[in-house]
């Protein structure tokens, strides 16, 4: 077939799909549009490094943090927490793999022929978040899946309570590894919507690790209002206080989540009144 | 000398250099002001307070990552632009064809960052140091003559963190694997801390030695006089600055 067959014939109203004015319907527009997102950040080589990288340093860091903090004496906590204590670390991993992905359309002006292509701006930006949801995904489980495993067996080198007292209770990992999978996937989620609003690496690098690795951790111990924050204090009881629950399990993924929504909400509206 | 008037107003077109002092001001301040008002009312219901003397201190060690965004934002813009009218420039190659010698270009650009980072560690250890002094009120532990040297040690930290994160970013001429480093690194419970539990010589990484130029009370087995730790720190600066500089004047701009 020639590159010609495949052009649209005059009048053939909607074959293309990113016609804007033939009353082309939103749902293929944001079908063909989540496919080139896909096709765009699987051929992002810094994308792929991040995921690697973070693959392979995470559960590290984990095993170490995870030891150091039950060497300390410290009672169990979210620092001994091996589901989650992986997370700590690896969603610096996420948060990268976030901003590089909104962030890359930003260089060279990019920007302005994705909308070229697509004029849709609200649709643009919905196949770019299901599009970078659907690729941080196996990354994520296969993060937190290790990572879960790593932080287990290095606890299971010490005296009870952090070593395995029973059975390994397999539900009870698998909802570790899940739950640990969906932040790192929000995470990333939330980091591309700051991206967006950025429009670069590095205020966006600088004020998500700034929060989740600085000030957010520096907070926890000292207000209950860092359950309330974006990042990992928000996953533990008390807002990682551990003066007692400010919220339930519920409540917790609501503020996570909600974050996320909230952030991807200000960053479409604003990427349709901006200038591109 | 207008090499480095051109690196400074370079320096302040940066969007993200003025992110970077809003950082280093805000965060250190910020979490100061909690923490002293945390520590008055402690204080006030008769508990102890351990970490009286490094009170403004603590704050302003991890207030470090302000200048480590301002030393990778100076040598990362050289080499991509980002933002909505970017068409993906390259400054290096303008700024060499304006400054051909690259050894004075490297000189220039070092300094402006030395200057900026030295003013803006200043204006943060004032504004730090006041208010976890005030707050408090009769229960701050004094500022003496004594704590002077500490002060300098603030500043001559933030400078060679500066300088660090700038010889970084020349090497990796992207700016997310500095900061992604850097400010891991300055975590609460950092990095380089957890090596030092399986080897005391991390005691020795520029972070922590650095650090011991200003905080007094250290969760360590070994010893580092002040002065020491400034020395150690300055040759880490030096050593990877200098690789830098030699990659720099070799390399492909």
């Amino acid at each position: 077939m020639t590159a010609a067959a495949r052009l649209p014939r005059p009048g053939a109203s909607g074959a293309s799909g990113f016609s804007s004015h033939s009353g082309t319907s939103g749902p293929r527009v944001v079908a063909g549009t989540f496919r080139a997102e896909v096709l765009k950040l699987l051929t992002l080589p810094a994308l792929y490094l991040t995921a690697a990288i973070t693959w392979a340093v995470a559960p590290l860091l984990a095993v170490a943090s995870v030891s150091a903090a039950a060497g300390e004496g410290n009672g169990p906590g979210p620092g001994t927490d091996p589901g989650l204590a992986p997370v700590g670390y690896a969603q610096a991993g996420f948060v990268v793999l976030g901003v590089l992905a909104a962030a890359s359309e930003y260089r060279g002006g990019q920007i302005r022929t994705t909308l070229t292509c697509v004029p849709r701006r609200v649709e643009v930006q919905l196949a770019k978040a299901a599009a970078l949801a659907v690729t941080a995904l196996p990354v994520a489980v296969a993060t937190a899946g290790s990572g879960v495993l790593a932080a287990r067996a290095a606890l299971a080198a010490h005296a009870p309570p952090y070593g395995a007292a029973g059975p390994v209770d397999a539900p009870g990992e698998v909802r570790a590894v899940a739950g640990a999978a969906a932040y790192l996937v929000l995470t990333a989620l939330l980091s591309s919507a700051v991206a967006t609003l950025t429009r670069g690496t590095i205020p966006a690098v600088t004020v998500l690790l700034g929060h989740h690795f600085v000030v957010g951790p520096y907070l926890a111990g000292r207000t209950a209002l860092t359950a309330y924050l974006p990042g990992t204090a928000g996953l533990w009881p008390g807002g990682g206080t551990g003066a007692g629950e400010v919220l339930g399990a519920g409540g917790r993924w609501a503020v996570v989540t909600g974050w996320t929504v909230a952030a991807l909400g200000v960053a479409i509206v604003s990427f349709r009144r901006r200038d591109a | 000398m207008r090499a480095l008037r051109a690196e400074l107003l370079k320096l302040s077109g940066i969007p993200s250099a003025w992110v970077a002092v809003v950082v280093g001001l805000v965060v250190p301040f910020a979490v100061a002001a909690l923490n002293a008002g945390a520590r008055s009312a402690g204080r006030a219901a008769g508990g102890s307070d351990p970490t009286g003397v490094d009170a403004g201190f603590q704050e302003l060690a991890f207030g470090v990552i302000g200048v480590v965004v301002l030393g990778v934002a100076a040598a990362s813009s050289e080499y991509f632009a980002e933002g909505g009218d970017s068409a993906g420039g390259r400054q290096i190659t303008a700024s060499l064809t304006a400054v051909p010698s690259r050894v004075r270009f490297l000189a220039a650009k070092a300094g402006a960052l030395v200057l900026a980072a030295a003013a803006l560690a200043v204006l943060s250890t004032a504004a730090t140091l006041t208010v976890s002094r005030v707050v408090p009120g009769e229960f701050a532990a004094p500022l003496t003559s004594a704590d002077a040297p500490r002060v300098l040690g603030v500043v001559a930290y933030w400078v060679l963190t500066a300088l660090l994160a700038h010889g970084l970013t020349l090497l990796t001429r992207g700016g997310v694997v500095p900061l992604v480093v850097l400010i891991l690194n300055t975590s609460v419970v950092s990095v380089t801390y957890l090596l030092t539990r399986v080897t005391p010589l991390a005691n020795y990484l520029p972070d922590l030695a650095g650090a011991r130029m200003f905080v007094r009370t250290f969760r360590s087995s070994v010893e580092i006089p002040p002065l020491a730790g400034g020395v150690v720190m300055a040759a880490w600066t030096l050593a990877l600055f200098g690789v830098a500089a030699a990659v720099f004047l070799r390399r492909d701009a």
